[in-house]
């Protein structure tokens, strides 16, 4: 008989195993964007949750961003990324170049929105499942509520783009960013990021992401006004 | 049964959009593209063994296609396997031929006339042309089937089998085609004059192999063929006393047939790949669903779950009277190890696995792979895969800035261009949907050539524009009509 030491990994995994997988420890995930992780809870991203972006419906979708995430939630829980994609209008190239790997990217391409919230579903709740992307148009609360769940049983992460209209809507993510495109400079593309909920966040505070146009390379920055309120802040306290 | 179209009619059988314009397909050697087959549409002029140049001199507007001699054998075996359900004996005769053991039928089918037209019936619904033959010998049906006359189907019964095969030419014995060619140039160009040469003379001048050949095909001797072995196709049919409209019955009936149909899968040593499902009702026509599954398998737990899944949103006028399972697909299975402690990626690719099949088994195919192909217009350089996406080879990614979101049709639009008499000017604004973009940051043009080759000749200059809200899109400008269209959204 082997005796099992408290710091063996033998432990540590029989320990796992008795904990079941419900109440294992929370995975969080960065996207390498100190000034974007920073809003985040707790400087962080919670992995096994849904992250919804809120985007107005006449603009463009916000694709480089949930591209971000999925790429850094993927970088962290592992897996298959699903991306929906009813209209097939995502460009595979694109994705390829941005650095993800196509053999694990599938694309899904639900035929109506009962089809693709049960398919959410599903591939949330699955644990080969890293990322799930996907334009969510309306949710009732026993819906969102199922999402989150799911992701919470899965382990992988929810990115959702949402479009704020008239009807109440309802959500259960952890958290919720408005995301808007600003006027961008001769080499950028710039979005304006808001989290408006999320646990432990910064909520209110918006943070600049800079694409650049040539690399697609992301760079985020505190906006301008907000430093100097910070500065003036740090004056008067000193 | 000789299918003399073979390749093309497999290939139109299984791609819709081939049927309508004339095809050829084709073989690559030392350079040049032969033509193989031809289909029966085209041009008379258009023969195999023409290089594809020529043909398309005859016929521009010809489609082509490779040859593939393998896939076109295996689809050969798998008819063979069908036409099983005539008669347990049926051998290939490899490239385009299938001989299929009638003796002893007629009682259960018919007549030899009857059952050859039933046999064309049910090939000609298959979409496949088929020229069908039965006579005593393998050899003369063969010959008979591959150059016999018009008149199809041929029968040829045990007393007029001499007659029958003395005017074909001397080929239909399946003779070494130098051996034809030497015996054409002798002037002996039917087997009815081969057969008057004294025997001896022709085995002296040609071999023995020649008498065989004629043996066989008169019947002086018996024929050597590979049958194939016979597989009893794994399936399982229950039948309600009465229509059942209720989905917990169905799916009892589901579990008691899982029960024999793992069995019989077990002690094969083999799983399921692909289930067929088919319920039948009193009076409409029966449902059927396939079921793909990623990994072989044959637990019934995972099966039902598939299967309740591809039952869930069943609708019927008048119930169900009838259940069918039917195994058409399977693959060995060896007895996994099932491991405890670790392994979580494998647990997880299962997982994943498992979930694809449900959603194929629900939704139908609404999961796809992506492939990088190489081609420089954006819209063709992927193609969306239903299959296999570990194997997939893909191409480089581009090296310059795409968009994430490309549109399927690019979106004509109205742009207004400084200088605006030029055909090369720089856009500064654009209209799409009534509402007008002005455009600030524009870069570009980049230029993609159309497939010139292909006639398509249309050159665009593509655009990297953003507008004052800071929306960033993809425009292109025909160069030869000045047309200007939105083709993509950087977003």
């Amino acid at each position: 008989v082997q005796i099992v030491s408290e710091k063996s990994d033998l432990f540590r995994k029989l320990s796992a195993i008795c904990a079941g997988g419900r109440r294992q420890r929370q995975r969080r995930f960065r996207t390498g964007l100190d000034a974007l992780d920073h809003l985040a809870p707790q400087g962080a991203w919670p992995a096994g949750a849904v992250h919804e972006l809120l985007c107005d419906r006449r603009g463009p979708s916000p694709t480089s961003v949930m591209l971000l995430l999925a790429r850094a939630a993927w970088s962290v829980c592992g897996g298959a990324i699903v991306w929906c994609d009813p209209d097939r209008q995502l460009y595979p190239p694109a994705l390829a170049a941005a650095g993800i790997d196509l053999q694990r990217l599938i694309l899904l391409r639900p035929r109506n929105s009962a089809e693709q919230i049960w398919a959410l579903g599903e591939c949330l709740r699955c644990r080969g499942v890293g990322a799930t992307v996907a334009t969510v148009a309306k949710l009732s609360r026993v819906e969102a509520r199922r999402l989150q769940l799911a992701a919470e049983r899965g382990g992988g992460v929810g990115v959702f783009r949402r479009i704020p209209g008239r009807h109440p809507d309802h959500y259960a993510a952890a958290t919720r960013w408005r995301v808007q495109p600003i006027p961008g400079g001769p080499d950028t593309q710039r979005w304006s990021l808001e989290l408006i909920h999320g646990h432990g966040g910064r909520i209110g505070k918006n943070v600049l992401l800079e694409v650049d146009r040539e690399t697609a390379t992301v760079r985020a920055s505190a906006p301008l006004a907000d430093r100097s309120a910070a500065t003036a802040a740090a004056r008067a306290s000193a | 049964v000789h299918l003399p179209h073979w390749p093309i009619d497999r290939l139109r059988r299984r791609r819709r959009e081939l049927r309508h314009s004339p095809l050829v397909l084709i073989q690559i050697s030392a350079n040049r593209q032969i033509v193989t087959a031809v289909c029966p549409d085209a041009p008379a002029s258009v023969r195999p063994g023409m290089s594809l140049a020529q043909a398309r001199a005859h016929c521009a507007h010809l489609q082509c296609l490779a040859a593939d001699p393998a896939a076109d054998l295996r689809c050969l075996e798998a008819l063979a396997r069908w036409l099983m359900r005539f008669s347990p004996n049926v051998a290939l005769c490899p490239p385009a031929s299938i001989v299929v053991d009638v003796a002893g039928l007629d009682r259960l089918l018919g007549d030899p006339p009857t059952l050859a037209r039933r046999v064309a019936a049910a090939l000609s619904r298959l979409g496949l042309t088929a020229r069908l033959a039965i006579a005593p010998t393998a050899a003369a049906a063969w010959g008979l089937a591959v150059f016999g006359h018009e008149k199809l189907p041929i029968v040829v019964g045990n007393g007029e089998l001499l007659g029958a095969i003395a005017p074909l030419p001397t080929a239909a014995l399946g003779l070494d085609s130098l051996v034809t060619v030497q015996l054409h140039a002798l002037g002996v160009r039917t087997i009815g004059l081969l057969l008057k040469i004294p025997r001896s003379e022709l085995a002296a001048r040609f071999g023995p192999e020649i008498l065989e050949k004629i043996d066989q095909a008169t019947g002086a001797a018996p024929a050597v063929l590979d049958w194939l072995p016979y597989r009893a196709p794994i399936r399982a049919r229950i039948h309600f006393d009465d229509a059942t409209d209720s989905l917990e019955m169905i799916h009892l009936a589901l579990r008691e047939m899982l029960q024999i149909i793992t069995q019989q899968l077990a002690r094969r040593g083999l799983g399921a790949r692909e289930l067929r499902l088919e319920l039948r009702s009193r009076h409409a026509a029966p449902i059927e669903k396939t079921i793909r599954l990623s990994r072989p398998s044959r637990l019934p737990a995972d099966l039902l779950n598939l299967l309740r899944h591809a039952t869930e949103n069943l609708r019927t006028a008048d119930g169900i009277t009838a259940v069918g399972l039917f195994v058409s697909a399977a693959a060995p299975l060896g007895d996994e190890q099932s491991d405890l402690i670790g392994g979580e990626p494998q647990r997880n690719s299962a997982e994943l696995d498992h979930l694809l099949e449900r959603l194929r088994a629900r939704l139908g195919e609404v999961a796809q792979w992506a492939q990088l192909v190489e081609s420089h217009l954006p819209e063709r350089a992927f193609r969306c895969r239903a299959d296999a996406a570990a194997t997939l080879a893909q191409a480089p990614a581009p090296a310059v800035a795409r968009p994430l979101c490309l549109l399927p049709i690019p979106r004509c639009v109205k742009a207004i261009v400084i200088p605006s008499d030029g055909r090369d000017g720089v856009p500064i604004s654009f209209t799409d949907a009534a509402q007008v973009h002005r455009l600030v940051h524009v870069k570009g043009p980049e230029r993609i050539d159309g497939q010139w080759w292909n006639g398509h000749w249309k050159t665009r200059d593509y655009f990297d524009a953003q507008d004052d809200a800071g929306n960033r899109y993809w425009l292109f400008r025909v160069v030869q009509s000045g047309q200007w269209y939105l083709h993509g959204i950087f977003e």
